[in-house]
């Protein structure tokens, strides 16, 4: 049998750059989520070190800060999972156009889903807020 | 082999925990709760370590175990380069500059060739290439087939966008009379715009795409009709849409940089197949897919559903399938406490 000769152009970090020309908001979701892991471990680090080097708490809390708006399009697409789920992926859902509309004329529609995660980030962003205004000032 | 602890730390449990904890730490600094506080707070950072460890494991680590092939691209242009693009001819018809990026299997680059080509407004971008071919560079290799969006053979990245080449109207993508052709990079490549799917193949078959009935004298020697309500039918028809064209898993970006995860068209089946009413295999089928490169390495960025030109939504059909599982195993800890 013959031999394929292949090459793959997978595996690097920087395929991501592909999603920009078609989906800037999956690219935004994917290059944050990036920098939250590492984020996130620096945190934990930082915030065990600040046991025995109080002053480090703020840096904990100038990284909690960082982490909550690295949150935002990873809460963002989560939300928008739960109410496509919940609306049959009738809302954020890109399933076939007839099968969509056979869909919306054979059923009762239900309304809400298409809002709620635009309401809850904004939740979300006003916890910022109180964190801010709350915990650092 | 499933691994029972995949959908516990995953990146849903700590992204529902981490924010509710950081919410609950200042709702309880601001209410002078000291004690209160700190437990929020240690628990949010936990909850922070679990989820940074899982997720490098799942994206650093799982990408760093491929070597992948480095592709360095050098131009190449025909004779043809430099020629004004866009200009109507005498038929009505237009010149359309094809930047098209093809790999060459010696150099191991892509190399982009440009043709002027002579369009009309029906014409759609397969039309162009084999026009190309026929007349100008019979060198140039792709795959396609029916022509007209059934069998999914030429798929192929146009200005960016994973797409079939046979749906796509010249003049609607070409940007200053110029339309960029390249192949798909979230598959392995052979030659020019051919890619290589065998491994798309055999991730398609992880996922047994396959109906699972255990009344085997009824399937040997069949008596009666599996009949389905219009209701079953619904809960997998659109997945079923699926014509393998691999545009799913070319836009993947979790494809792109770890190329062990099973990818949106194999899991889109396998929901296709557990949704199913006619289907027996339920929980095998979840327990099969409840692996880090299987339902949880898919960080839901959506792409695959951009680019499916049937309307399948992967990303729908792997949200659906993470919360089956989830929605399982809840239900099994349940029955192991009782």
């Amino acid at each position: 049998m013959e031999n394929k000769k292949i090459y793959d152009f997978r595996g690097k970090q920087t395929n991501l750059e592909r999603q920009l020309a078609f989906n800037k908001e999956g690219f935004i979701h994917m290059i944050f989520y990036r920098v939250l892991i590492i984020i996130s471990i620096i945190t934990f680090f930082v915030f065990l070190l600040s046991f025995w080097l109080v002053e480090l708490f703020t840096v904990v809390v100038y990284l909690i800060i960082i982490i909550w708006v690295l949150f935002i399009p990873q809460l963002f697409a989560l939300l928008k999972g739960l109410a496509m789920i919940g609306s049959k992926g009738i809302e954020f859902g890109r399933l076939n156009d007839s099968y969509i509309s056979a869909l919306k004329t054979n059923k009762k529609m239900v309304f809400g889903y298409a809002l709620f995660p635009y309401l809850m980030i904004g939740v979300w962003i006003f916890g910022l807020g109180l964190f801010i205004f709350g915990v650092v000032i | 082999m499933k691994e029972s602890w995949v959908s516990l730390p995953t990146i849903y449990v700590p992204m529902a925990g981490i924010p509710i904890l950081l919410f609950l730490y200042t709702i309880s600094v601001l209410s002078g709760l000291q004690l209160i506080s700190k437990i929020f707070l240690t628990l949010s950072m936990v909850g922070l370590l679990v989820f940074g460890v899982s997720g490098f494991r799942d994206v650093y680590i799982g990408s760093l175990l491929k070597k992948s092939t480095e592709l360095k691209r050098t131009l190449k242009a025909n004779k043809e380069e430099g020629q004004s693009n866009i200009k109507p001819t005498s038929t009505g018809a237009k010149l359309i500059k094809f930047n098209v990026k093809r790999f060459n299997p010696e150099t191991q680059r892509l190399e982009e060739s440009i043709y002027n080509v002579e369009t009309d407004a029906f014409s759609n971008v397969l039309d162009g290439l084999l026009k190309i071919k026929a007349e100008t560079d019979p060198t140039l290799s792709m795959r396609y087939s029916c022509r007209m969006g059934i069998c999914g053979s030429c798929g192929m990245v146009i200005n960016g966008k994973p797409s079939l080449a046979c749906e796509n109207n010249v003049w609607e993508n070409a940007k200053n009379g110029e339309i960029s052709i390249a192949p798909m990079l979230g598959h392995p490549l052979l030659k020019d715009l051919v890619t290589d799917f065998d491994d798309f193949f055999e991730k398609h078959l992880f996922v047994n795409p396959y109906l699972f009935r255990n009344d085997l004298n009824e399937k040997y020697h069949p008596t009666k009709q599996y009949e389905q309500t219009k209701e079953e039918l619904d809960k997998f028809l659109p997945f079923s849409y699926c014509i393998m064209c691999g545009l799913c898993v070319d836009a993947c970006p979790v494809v792109n940089t770890n190329p062990e995860f099973i990818g949106p068209q194999a899991l889109s089946q396998a929901y296709r197949y557990y949704a199913d009413s006619r289907d027996e295999a339920g929980e095998a089928r979840l327990e099969h897919l409840d692996l880090l490169k299987g339902v949880w390495d898919c960080e839901f960025a959506a792409s695959c559903s951009d680019v499916c030109p049937k309307g399948v939504d992967p990303a729908f059909a792997i949200q659906l399938l993470k919360t089956e599982i989830i929605k399982n195993d809840l239900s099994r800890n349940k029955d192991i406490k009782s």
